[in-house]
């Protein structure tokens, strides 16, 4: 309440609300019509936070269709204006309001206002719903809605980029129809209500899932396709099939399908697409456990593997290699971020200057890819002489054994976000239940605290250095390789945006 | 000892051998495939072989080579090597697994078979329960549970064969049980124990070897299925599932790398078959039935 009593001093940011949105893609011919069929690599359960707690990519690219969120990210990062016109903070940037645009109406025909948006929120956050989405927003303490088009989000600690935060399409920020969701009850899950450019049409389990046009959609002349169908198709291989076969025109895919991604690059009838997101896939030692409670165990593991080459093995070299946590897709970079150089017999030599044997085990998941990195990472840590076991466990086991720290080593990934901040605050900071290392330094806690609430993005950038720094050379995380999505069409397939979070979004594109 | 090759005349007793005849060239090439899986499975150690685990990252999927044999697999590790490697892990889990089953389940089958009554109704009404239950499930759960590991694989598939061998066993005992040798060893006074070791135990354990071989020959399958599945061993130890489950990943690119493990277990497979089928016919009951 205090935020929105007037005697508060805002500072209005960005956006020249003028009512028409800059979407991406420039105005050279879309087409309008048609319709594409797209393959994902898992099958949508649902859209209900509270039954599915959060949207997984293949759920994402149903939801950047089906619902709208508040803000979305340009070209370049920075996030523009979609259900809302006009944001602007208080100066500790722990108050958010945003102005809705006005006149925008579900699918089911209810308005879309300050309520809806307060009433998703709401929903999410009740103890008493026990929403696994809930985590996600653990940092926002409410929402108000002060008039019919005004939304303040009072936040628990500053966050500077909040907007560019709300634009991804998770199960925590599409803007779902409080009207469907009261009325549908356990039938809400499976027949979803947004504003977004397409309605769901129909949807069969394991089979296809058929998005429609919405005629009466907010933006005039968007979207282009008639029809969007979602496929489930888990084999890599058959979904490149259907892809050459023309059965489909777009297909999820990642760079462990290396040999049909270098095919798709050969040939003219296919365009890759591609994203290097920030973040990275990473690895947590626990270092309150042996031998990992000794820096130097840590460093000698680190400098024992070389990236280049686990590259080739595991994705015929597509892989980027990561040094730091924000990676390229990051608008933080580092002239210096301190990673340790592959240094095979230094590693040895700081093994030996141990002098107990090195012996943990590694949890990976009971995946090919999983069991792949796992045997390169043994490999690497063999030829020093540390010695690695590998327990495989399922991928949903992996996050209760994280936060129990029941773990030597774990695999985690740090997603691609447009702020560096809620990711590396949880896996970093001393006390956050994510904070998986378990360690703790005051001085890589008094960065982290600082970068958040600084606002120029330069000092930003240089506390953020400092954080990676630390860890490199503390050795307490370590990174492999960067965030990288693909996505293989048909060259005829355009207005194809970037992968923001890994997610397809098909919302705005057209076939020539 | 009275058993039953003294019941037999020789008329029968040529009547396989005439069998074995016809199939000997098939037969043996059987058992010498075997015998070669078995001789470089143990010399693997000796063998001057690459090393299994050991990753060249750079040379993945190479043809075959003079360093190289069969090539190298999708991490770069020697083909040959995890071939003969892997068939120390299928033949283990392929004796150990059923010796579980022929020792339990034939142990039970022949009490189940001799003393029938309640006791035979517990062991058919629990043997029904486990076969009921879903293979691949229970794999699942033990794995989960217990962790993956040679030993616990083999625990598993072993306790998933009792039920066959106790029924096999029951089922020869049952027809055994009433014939006169066992009518003539009661009479004279020999206890329970005797006749079921010296009586009965040697009558029943050749058909019961010969349904040992083909669950050999299944519990391969089995292993490689779930190894595919990717809950057998732990890797690096490769088997032949694991290694066609790693190889279907290039499938396209290097085939060999998939077909190779495949056409081994196909041969070891079809090996063990062919040698249980034989014993098979050697042993049936009903040609020995008068």
């Amino acid at each position: 309440m205090r935020a929105v009593s007037g005697a508060r001093v805002f500072a209005q940011i960005v956006v020249a609300a003028s009512g028409i949105a800059l979407f991406a893609g420039a105005a050279n011919a879309q087409k309008q019509g048609g319709s594409i069929t797209v393959g994902l690599e898992l099958d949508i359960t649902g859209f209900d936070p509270l039954k599915v707690g959060v949207f997984d990519t293949a759920a994402g690219t149903a939801a950047a269709s089906i619902f709208d969120t508040l803000t979305y990210l340009d070209d370049k990062g920075v996030a523009q204006p979609k259900l809302a016109l006009s944001w602007s903070h208080s100066e500790d940037f722990k108050t958010w309001t945003f102005k809705l645009r006005p006149g925008v109406k579900f699918h089911d025909g209810s308005p879309f206002n300050a309520e809806a948006v307060k009433a998703n929120f709401d929903r999410q956050k009740d103890p008493a719903n026990k929403c696994r989405c809930a985590f996600y927003i653990s940092g926002i303490k409410d929402a108000q809605a002060p008039d019919e088009l005004t939304v303040v989000y009072n936040l628990n600690d500053p966050s500077v980029n909040f907007p560019a935060i709300v634009t991804i399409q998770s199960s925590n920020w599409v803007m779902q129809s409080p009207t469907a969701w009261k009325t549908k009850g356990d039938e809400y899950n499976r027949n979803p209500v947004g504003t977004g450019p397409y309605i769901l049409k129909s949807w069969s389990a394991g089979d296809r899932m058929v998005l429609e046009r919405n005629p009466d959609y907010w933006n005039k002349g968007r979207p282009y396709l008639d029809r969007i169908v979602l496929k489930p198709l888990p084999d890599a291989q058959s979904r490149f099939a259907s892809l050459q076969s023309g059965e489909a025109d777009l297909i999820w895919d990642d760079e462990y399908d290396a040999d049909n991604i270098q095919k798709a690059q050969k040939d003219p009838k296919l365009t890759v697409h591609t994203y290097v997101g920030s973040g990275a896939q990473v690895y947590a030692f626990n270092t309150k456990t042996p031998p990992f409670d000794d820096v130097r165990v840590r460093q000698a593991l680190v400098m024992a593997i070389d990236r280049k080459k686990m590259s080739q093995a595991i994705t015929n070299g597509l892989s980027r290699p990561a040094s730091n946590p924000f990676g390229d897709g990051s608008w933080v970079k580092c002239k210096d971020d301190g990673a340790l150089a592959t240094d095979v017999e230094k590693a040895k030599a700081l093994i030996k200057d141990y002098g107990k044997p090195v012996e943990f085990k590694m949890l990976v998941t009971a995946t090919p890819r999983g069991r792949n990195v796992g045997q390169v990472l043994q490999q690497f840590w063999k030829q020093v002489g540390a010695d690695m076991e590998i327990e495989q466990v399922d991928q949903a086991t992996i996050v209760p054994r994280a936060f129990m720290r029941q773990f030597q080593l774990t695999p985690w990934r740090i997603i691609d976000l447009a702020d560096p901040d809620p990711q590396m605050f949880a896996n970093f900071r001393s006390g956050s239940p994510v904070a998986l290392a378990n360690y703790a330094n005051p001085e890589l806690d008094k960065l982290l605290d600082r970068a958040r609430v600084t606002a120029d993005q330069a000092k930003r950038i240089e506390d953020y250095c400092s954080v990676g720094r630390i860890i490199n050379q503390e050795a307490i995380w370590f990174w492999t390789f960067q965030n990288t999505y693909y996505a293989l069409s048909s060259a005829k397939l355009k207005g194809f945006p970037k992968m923001y979070g890994g997610v397809i979004d098909v919302s705005n594109v057209w076939m020539e | 000892m009275a058993t039953l090759e003294l019941d037999i005349d020789e008329q029968v007793v040529a009547a396989p051998i005439r069998k074995t005849r016809r199939l000997g060239l098939l037969f043996w090439a059987a058992i010498g495939w075997i015998v070669f899986v078995f001789a470089v499975a143990i010399f693997a150690g000796v063998l001057p072989l690459a090393d299994p685990t050991a990753m060249d990252m750079l040379e993945r999927r190479q043809p075959p080579s003079m360093q190289h044999w069969l090539g190298t697999d999708g991490l770069g590790r020697d083909e040959l090597a995890r071939l003969i490697h892997g068939a120390r892990i299928s033949l283990v889990v392929g004796l150990c697994a059923p010796m579980i089953g022929i020792t339990i389940g034939g142990a039970l089958g022949m009490l189940a078979g001799y003393f029938r009554g309640r006791f035979e109704t517990l062991v058919v009404g629990s043997m029904d329960v486990l076969l009921a239950f879903p293979p691949l499930i229970l794999a699942l759960a033990v794995t989960a549970y217990l962790g993956q590991s040679l030993p616990n694989l083999t625990l598993i598939l072993g306790v998933l064969g009792i039920p066959a061998f106790m029924r096999v066993a029951r089922a020869t005992t049952l027809s055994l049980a009433r014939r006169e040798f066992v009518i003539a060893a009661q009479a004279l006074g020999a206890t329970h124990a005797r006749i079921l070791l010296r009586e009965l135990l040697p009558n029943v354990f050749l058909p019961l070897f010969a349904f040992f071989l083909l669950g050999v020959a299944v519990t391969i399958v089995v292993e490689g299925a779930l190894s595919f599945l990717g809950l057998g061993v732990p890797p690096p130890i490769s088997s032949w599932g694991s290694m066609i489950g790693e190889g279907r990943e290039s499938l396209e690119i290097a085939p060999r790398l998939a077909f190779i493990p495949a056409v081994t277990m196909f041969l070891t497979v079809l090996s063990f078959n062919l040698v249980g089928d034989t014993l098979r016919a050697l042993t049936d009951p009903r040609q020995g039935a008068l």
